[in-house]
C-alpha cells in the first residue's frame, strides 16, 4: 500500500467526469449551442417593439353587419352608402370625387366614451381620414357610447372611387394627451371587390340628407 | 570531396565531441564538504515488490486511515444531482423573467394610476340626507323621468332626472362657483354613465350663503339598472377670485384646494 492509493476515490472520478466533458464532440456541441443561444438572443432583439409599434392600437378586425368587440366599446357597422352631396341644414356640399357615409352603432362595457373620428384604410393601405366638411356634430362621433346602451349614427368620408375596392373602415377613441400603449380600435372591411365598388360608385346618391327631422 | 563527408551520422574519429577548446568538466570546488562518496540510484539497489511506488516518498504509517468513502452509492446519485441543478437552473430563470415582466407591468400601471386617476376621499350620503365637501351642502336625487318625444331610443332605455341642491354654509366657500365634476350615476358592477347638466342661472362671482341653488340633468340608463344606479360627483374647489392671470403659474396651482373630494349619493 502506497500513498496514491489510499486518497479518496471522489478525486479521480471527478477528473474523470472533466476529461469526459472536454472531449472534442461535447465541446463542438457546447459551441453551437452558444451559437445558437446568441443567434436567438440577436433575434429576439429584432422584435423590440419601437416606439411607435408601442403605442400602436390593438385592432379587433370584423365584418359588416357584426358586433365587433374591442374590450372598451363593441361597434357595429351597419350599412354604407356613397353620395354626390351632402346636405346639411345650413348648406349642401358637393364633391368632384364621393362621399362615403358609414352607419354604425356602438356601445361600451364600462364607462361612456366619445369615439374619433374613424379612418379609411384602402386595399393598398392608404390612410383617408373623415371629412371635416361635415360638422363632427352630426357624426356617431357626437354621441355618448355608453355601457349596455347602443346609440347609432353616420361617419362621411370624402374619398375618389378608385380606393374603394377592399376598403376597410376604422373605428378608435379620440386621441388624447395621455399615450396609451394598446389602446383598442375597431377595423371594418367593408367587403367590396373590384365589382362591388365600381357598381356602388356608378350609382351614388345625388344628394344625402343629414338634417334632423 | 572525401568519401567520408556524406556520412553524417558516425562520429568523427579525430575530433573530441565537446569541441576539444573547452577545459575538462570538473566539480565546482567545495570547501566546507568533501565530494560525497558515489551511490547508486538508478537502477534501485532493491528492488521494489510490484504496486511499489518508485518516489522516495516515505510512507506515513502513524496516522488514522480517512474514512472510508462509500464509493459505490455515490457514483449513481451524480447525475440526479445533475439534473436537479439544472432544474434549479431553468427555474430560476423563469422566476427572474416573470419578477421582471412583474416589474415592468406594476411600474407601468403606477404610471397609469398616477396619470390617469385623480385622488378620490369618498363620501358616502345616505338617501334624503345632505352631504358637505369644502363648506358647501350637497342634496342630490335621482327620479324617472318621461322620455323627450322624438328620441331615438327604445324601451330598454330609462330616462332619469337629476336634482342637484347646492348650499353654501361657510363664508370661506362662497366663491366656489364652479359646477362640480364627473357627474356620473353607477350601479352595483361599477358601470357608469354620464349625466348632461341643464343650463343653469347661477352668479359668477359669489353664491350667497344659505341660499339653494339647483343644478338639473338628465341622464339614460338601461331600465335593468335603472332603480340601482347612485349619483356620485366630485365637486370643483375652483374660486371664483381665483386671479386669471395667475391660474398657469406653478405655486397659484400647488396652493389649490385638492379637490379629492367625492360625493356618492346612496339609494
Amino acid at each position: 500500500m502506497t500513498a496514491t492509493e489510499e486518497r479518496p476515490p471522489a478525486v479521480p472520478a471527478r477528473r474523470g467526469r472533466r476529461t469526459g466533458r472536454g472531449s472534442g464532440g461535447s465541446r463542438l456541441l457546447n459551441g453551437a449551442i452558444g451559437l445558437l443561444l446568441v443567434g436567438g438572443a440577436i433575434g429576439l432583439q429584432t422584435l423590440y417593439l419601437s416606439e411607435n409599434d408601442y403605442t400602436a392600437p390593438l385592432t379587433y378586425v370584423g365584418d359588416k353587419g357584426a358586433n365587433v368587440d374591442a374590450g372598451r366599446f363593441t361597434v357595429r357597422l351597419n350599412s354604407f352608402a356613397v353620395a354626390k352631396a351632402i346636405q346639411s341644414s345650413s348648406k349642401t356640399m358637393a364633391t368632384d370625387n364621393l362621399f362615403l357615409i358609414v352607419n354604425a352603432s356602438a356601445k361600451s362595457s364600462l364607462k361612456p366614451y366619445h369615439l374619433g373620428q374613424p379612418v379609411l384604410l384602402t386595399g393598398d393601405d392608404r390612410r383617408f381620414a373623415a371629412t371635416d366638411r361635415v360638422d363632427s356634430g352630426s357624426t356617431l362621433a357626437a354621441a355618448w357610447v355608453q355601457p349596455d346602451i347602443w346609440v347609432s349614427g353616420a361617419f362621411f368620408f370624402e374619398v375618389p372611387a378608385s380606393v374603394l375596392p377592399g376598403a376597410r373602415v376604422v373605428f378608435g377613441l379620440p386621441p388624447s394627451a395621455l399615450v396609451e400603449p394598446y389602446r383598442p380600435e375597431v377595423e371594418i372591411d367593408l367587403g367590396l371587390d373590384e365589382e362591388g365598388a365600381r357598381k356602388l360608385a356608378a350609382q351614388p346618391q345625388d344628394v344625402y340628407s343629414i338634417v334632423k327631422k | 570531396m572525401s568519401a567520408n563527408e556524406g556520412d553524417w551520422f558516425s562520429p568523427r574519429k579525430n575530433r573530441r565531441r565537446d569541441g576539444g577548446s573547452w577545459p575538462p568538466l570538473t566539480p565546482p570546488p567545495s570547501r566546507s564538504h568533501a565530494p560525497r562518496p558515489d551511490q547508486q540510484v538508478w537502477p534501485p539497489v532493491t528492488r521494489e515488490e510490484p504496486g511499489g511506488s518508485t518516489q522516495p516518498l516515505p510512507k506515513v504509517r502513524d496516522t488514522a486511515p480517512p474514512p472510508p468513502v462509500p464509493a459505490e452509492p455515490a457514483a449513481p446519485p451524480r447525475p440526479a444531482r445533475r439534473r436537479r441543478r439544472a432544474l434549479l437552473v431553468a427555474a430560476g430563470a423563469v422566476v427572474l423573467a416573470c419578477a421582471a415582466i412583474a416589474t415592468r407591468t406594476y411600474d407601468g400601471y403606477l404610471f397609469y394610476e398616477k396619470v390617469a386617476t385623480d385622488e378620490t376621499r369618498l363620501i358616502s350620503v345616505a338617501p334624503g340626507q345632505s352631504g358637505k365637501a369644502h363648506g358647501v351642502e350637497w342634496k342630490a336625487t335621482v327620479a324617472p323621468t318621461k322620455p323627450p318625444a322624438g328620441n331615438k331610443h327604445g324601451a330598454d332605455v330609462a330616462w332619469l332626472k337629476i336634482d342637484i341642491r347646492e348650499k353654501v354654509v361657510d363664508q370661506g366657500s362662497a366663491t366656489m362657483i364652479a359646477e362640480p365634476g364627473e357627474i356620473q350615476l353607477q350601479d352595483r358592477a361599477g358601470r357608469t354613465w354620464t349625466v348632461e347638466l341643464l343650463d343653469a342661472d347661477r352668479p359668477t362671482d359669489r353664491l350667497d350663503v344659505g341660499k339653494e341653488y339647483v343644478l338639473e340633468g338628465v341622464a339614460i340608463v338601461p331600465v335593468r339598472v335603472a332603480d340601482e344606479v347612485e349619483l356620485s360627483f366630485r365637486p370643483s374647489t375652483y374660486r371664483s377670485d381665483t386671479p386669471t392671470e395667475d391660474l398657469f403659474k406653478r405655486d397659484t396651482v400647488a396652493a389649490l384646494e385638492p379637490n379629492s373630494e367625492v360625493l356618492r349619493f346612496t339609494r
